[in-house]
């Protein structure tokens, strides 16, 4: 019998609502079925780690949660936001009022300081952080007016951190945060998403496929071959210093 | 097919766009170079197709009247092969129903074998030998009077009317190009050329057993200069004004002018349009490559050779050129062939066809070829010279640094700094993008000027230096008294007498034929002007040239040059350069009228008068000019503008409209070009500000405002380029029967801005589709 991470009865409010899921590719005369009818849930304050192989679905479900691509079946909804029905203009409004993303690759703008990088974001949000402090919270304040290309890799993805918790985002998407990262850096980097999570209460999506990452979350969603998996609790969130890999 | 070829096939397709842009440029840059190289050896094929069919003379001598017993002698003269008497006269033609006053060139016929200056017959056929009232007439005349064989032509020989049956239209090499001496507008409607019988001309001109011009083919490896001196020994008691070389024989010289022309064309302007063509072909070739830097290390990661794979850019070059060259083999035939055709009404070549020189086209690949090559391997030796780990890692990130442009917007939104250092922080980039911008200018300004040039030239002529609106010729010199006689003619408000004196001008080696305008003191009909175009006087004592005549004769002001007047007693007297005068058509010299008569020995003449009539008495006035016989031909300016607009403008302003053709063609190609460049290389980050929330018009416009500051940079660069390139090309084409003022007006500069600013628009708005196609998840999974 497939799981299904449907609510629990001792869970707080749901913010995402996923219901029978599902997306396939055509490449060719082939259909690649990315995700097979799944349902979820996410509530709100939540620390959710996707884990899973490459092909196991979990970028094809953040990107969907994203307001990045659609299900070809099923329904996916942000509170009451459609993101099925929507078309690419409220998509964008989505992502720009609700969402921060931070990437593998971090795709900061090389011709902008790190506080500009932030500021660009700041700009265009409804009631932004100042991106003084979010900077600060990443720990970087005393790089304001670096450019990508002085920053290390890791202060790079925590400028990105930063430009993703400016807009105090309801939810924080982060693909693969510490894929191109070396260990030390990358727990640096994950310490200052799970402070994002614990101290704005953002709502945090991690896709990884490092296990040791699942230690830091509350929900930890094991995806294989496009469906759920395995659920797994934490009754105990482990700090980013605490995780070994 | 190997897989390098499918690779190159997909990408071909995918990249369809950028790959149609190079074409075009790639064809624009060949359509202009085999259509002005084919133009010209069209003509010159066509002429000297037509000389040799009609065996075209050598030399040309003109006597009062000599016997044709004198011609064995002729004969004799060592280096002449054929030499053929003639009877020419100017005669006045009674044409029912022609505004002013019309005039003919009446020319005798030899049906000996061997004759030189061969008919073509275009209708009809030649007069029947023998035959005294039957005539042809020249095509051009006949064009612009509708006139077929059989009609008539009644001509006033020796004060009697006398009818002719025209039997044929025809074509003479003399008269490819039919102008009156000293007239630099070819006068179709008025000026006939017409061909009789001998014996006809003998009897109507009282010339039996006499001539009074000769034309002369040499025999082969002959000295002109030497047969001349002979004929001229021979011929001088007999009044003759000294034989003339082809090069003189004013037809020929009008027609070589314009094939010089054309030839210098055939160089310059293909030349500026290849060059900037090759220059944005390698630009946008080698970018391609660079764009590609990743697979082309990863293939040679992979255990690919260098070779194969730069045969595989190398093929994507012959295709671009491929198609580029099929456009413009086309688009050159179209462009060529319309040249050729507005040629036709201009010089009457018996046949005159568009004919693509193959090597042009050989050479124009070639050339394209060359330079689309050189960018694709000049960008593939920096890749293949890194190692394949190097290479396969993204280029290091600019170094982007704060300050060479942040001063313009220094509270400015991070968006307005990211466009402008993005332009400070690619310099190559924005200098290459700024540079193919800039120089999309003055293409479409070397196309745009010509109509200010000319509007310019016609000012200059006929608003400041001809300052009234009709001349009338004499139809020989007369006694002054004549003004006066035309001063109380009703309607005519002004008159001052000119005297036209044919001369040859000699310094040192350097000879001209040309006339020297004699003009009264205080004269304001005819005002020559300064090089500052202020007027001046006729200096009484010595000659005023006009630039290009002192730069022919190679004189300066003050420098001696002889003058050997061509008629009358034909005296030879030195004068110095009085003052150079600016004058746009023709290579006019000046005289004060009275210093002029003593100059030829004679009284107080005039041989023309400049008139101001007064504008709603124009038609009973040259009604008046048809019945007074001592008016030989009168030219109205109205007409001689039209004239000029409908052959030698018409024919600039044609070639010079499909020349904006062409620039539009190659501003579009290099605006888009740039702009796409300019896309691809931001496209992920551009991406990347999408999935933050960024619509698809922020990003739009981010990319816009950063095109839009580069096209402003461009544009004033561009207009400054055009100065210097209208210059050199209005110097290239500056010749004996005009000069091209390298005039450029606000509103051309306006224009051509406008054109190059509306391209941009237009290809940022195609990139439009790209931004709004832009792959988001893609940008979440690759690193830059």
């Amino acid at each position: 019998m497939r799981l299904k991470a449907t609510p629990d009865h001792s869970a707080p409010e749901t913010v995402f609502t996923a219901r029978s899921l599902s997306k396939v590719y055509i490449v060719g005369e082939l259909e690649v079925r990315a995700l097979h009818d799944v349902d979820l849930d996410i509530y709100g304050g939540e620390f959710v780690v996707l884990l899973g192989p490459s092909g196991s679905g979990k970028s094809t479900l953040l990107n969907i949660l994203g307001g990045l691509d659609s299900p070809t079946t099923g329904k996916a909804n942000w509170r009451d936001h459609d993101l099925v029905a929507s078309d690419e203009a409220e998509l964008t409004q989505y992502r720009r009022e609700h969402v921060g993303f931070v990437f593998q690759f971090f795709n900061l703008i090389p011709s902008l300081t790190a506080l500009e990088n932030v500021a660009l974001v700041a700009e265009i949000a409804d009631d932004p952080l100042d991106p003084r402090e979010a900077l600060d919270l990443v720990g970087l304040a005393d790089r304001l007016g670096h450019f990508p290309s002085q920053l290390s890799g890791g202060e790079q993805q925590r400028v990105a951190v930063a430009r993703a918790i400016v807009k105090a985002p309801d939810v924080l998407l982060c693909d693969e945060p510490t894929g191109a990262l070396d260990y030390d850096t990358g727990r640096l980097v994950l310490s200052t998403i799970a402070r994002a999570n614990a101290e704005l209460g953002t709502t945090t999506v991690v896709i990884t496929h490092n296990s040791a990452i699942a230690g830091m979350a509350d929900r930890v969603l094991h995806l294989a071959g496009g469906s759920i998996a395995r659920i797994e609790r934490n009754p105990h969130r482990l700090a980013a210093e605490e995780i070994h890999w | 097919m190997s897989l390098l070829d499918i690779k190159l096939a997909r990408e071909l397709v995918s990249m369809r766009a950028q790959v149609l842009a190079i074409a075009l440029v790639v064809g624009a840059g060949i359509a202009v170079f085999v259509a002005s190289i084919s133009t010209f050896y069209s003509l010159e094929a066509s002429q000297s197709r037509f000389y040799d069919k009609s065996r075209f003379p050598n030399v040309f001598v003109t006597v009062k009247r000599a016997p044709l017993s004198i011609v064995p002698r002729l004969e004799a003269i060592p280096g002449v092969a054929t030499i053929e008497p003639r009877i020419v006269e100017e005669v006045i033609v009674d044409w029912p129903g022609s505004r002013l006053p019309v005039s003919a060139r009446m020319i005798s016929l030899s049906d000996k074998h061997g004759a030189l200056s061969r008919l073509h017959l275009r209708k009809g056929s030649a007069p029947t030998p023998g035959s005294t009232d039957e005539i042809a007439i020249g095509e051009a005349f006949a064009e612009a009077n509708k006139v077929e064989p059989g009609g008539t032509l009644r001509a006033i020989l020796n004060g009697r009317l006398k009818d002719f049956r025209i039997t044929g239209i025809a074509l003479s090499p003399e008269y490819v190009q039919t102008l009156r001496p000293g007239v630099y507008i070819p006068d179709d409607k008025f000026f006939a050329v017409a061909w009789i019988d001998r014996e006809a001309a003998e009897g109507a001109f009282d010339m039996e057993g006499a001539f009074n011009d000769a034309v002369i083919r040499l025999a082969p490896g002959a000295d002109a200069s030497r047969v001349i001196e002979d004929l001229d020994r021979l011929l001088e008691p007999y009044g003759s004004v000294g034989a003339i070389e082809r090069r003189d024989q004013p037809s020929h010289r009008f027609v070589e002018d314009e094939l010089e022309q054309q030839r210098v064309t055939s160089i310059t302007v293909p030349f500026v349009f290849f060059g900037v063509a090759a220059f944005l072909v390698n630009i946008a070739l080698s970018r391609l490559v660079l764009a590609q830097r990743e697979q082309i290390a990863t293939l040679k990661a992979l255990g690919y050779p260098t070779l194969p794979l730069g045969l595989h850019y190398f093929k994507l070059v012959v295709v671009i050129v491929t198609i580029g060259s099929i456009l413009g083999l086309a688009g050159g035939y179209l462009f060529g062939h319309a040249m050729v055709l507005s040629y036709r009404n201009f010089v009457r070549f018996p046949v005159l066809d568009f004919e693509v020189t193959g090597w042009s086209l050989v050479v124009g690949i070639a050339i394209s070829l060359a330079a689309a090559s050189l960018g694709i391997f000049t960008a593939m030796r920096s890749v293949v010279a890194l190692k394949p780990a190097v290479a396969m890692r993204p280029e290091a990130p600019i170094r982007f640094r704060r300050g060479v442009l942040d001063f313009l917007a220094p509270n400015g939104s991070p968006r307005a700094k990211m466009i402008l250092r993005h332009i400070a922080g690619r310099p190559l980039q924005t200098a290459l993008t700024t540079l193919g911008i800039a120089f999309a200018v003055p293409m479409v300004v070397l196309g745009l000027f010509w109509r200010d040039s000319v509007d310019y030239m016609m000012d200059v002529q006929f608003n400041l230096i001809e300052r009234g609106n009709a001349v009338v010729s004499f139809s020989e010199s007369v006694d002054a008294d004549i003004i006066r006689d035309l001063k109380r003619e009703h309607g005519i408000m002004k008159v001052e007498g000119q005297r036209y004196v044919p001369v040859r001008l000699r310094a040192g080696q350097r000879t001209y034929l040309t006339s020297i305008i004699g003009l009264h003191e205080g004269g304001e009909l005819r005002v020559p002007r300064d090089l500052d175009l202020r007027p001046i006087e006729p200096a009484p004592d010595g000659i005023t040239l006009s630039k290009r005549l002192a730069q022919r004769l190679d004189v300066a002001l003050g420098d001696e040059i002889t003058v050997e007047v061509m008629e009358g007693e034909r005296r030879k007297v030195d004068v110095p350069v009085a003052s150079i005068v600016e004058e746009m058509l023709g290579m006019s010299s000046y005289m004060e009228i009275g210093a002029l008569n003593k100059l030829t020995g004679e009284g107080d003449v005039v041989s023309a008068a400049a008139l101001y009539i007064e504008p709603s008495a124009i038609g009973p006035v040259s009604e008046r000019f048809k019945s007074l016989p001592v008016i030989e031909s009168a030219s109205m300016k109205a007409y001689s503008i039209a004239m000029f607009f409908d052959k030698i403008a018409g024919l600039v302003l044609v070639s010079g409209a499909i020349l904006t053709g062409f620039a539009v063609i190659i501003a579009v190609g290099v605006v888009y070009t740039s702009a796409r460049i300019r896309y691809q290389e931001r496209a992920r980050e551009l991406a990347s500000l999408r999935v933050l929330g960024f619509t698809r018009e922020d990003v739009s416009q981010l990319l816009f405002t950063e095109f839009m500051i580069v096209i402003a940079i461009g544009i004033p660069i561009g207009l400054v380029l055009s100065q210097y390139a209208v210059d050199l090309i209005a110097r290239l084409h500056t010749n004996e029967s005009f000069q091209v003022p390298a005039v450029i007006e606000p509103r051309t500069f306006t224009l051509a801005a406008l054109i190059v600013l509306l391209t941009g628009l237009v290809s940022t708005y195609a990139l439009r589709r790209q931004v709004y196609a832009l792959d988001l998840v893609a940008v979440l999974k690759t690193r830059e």
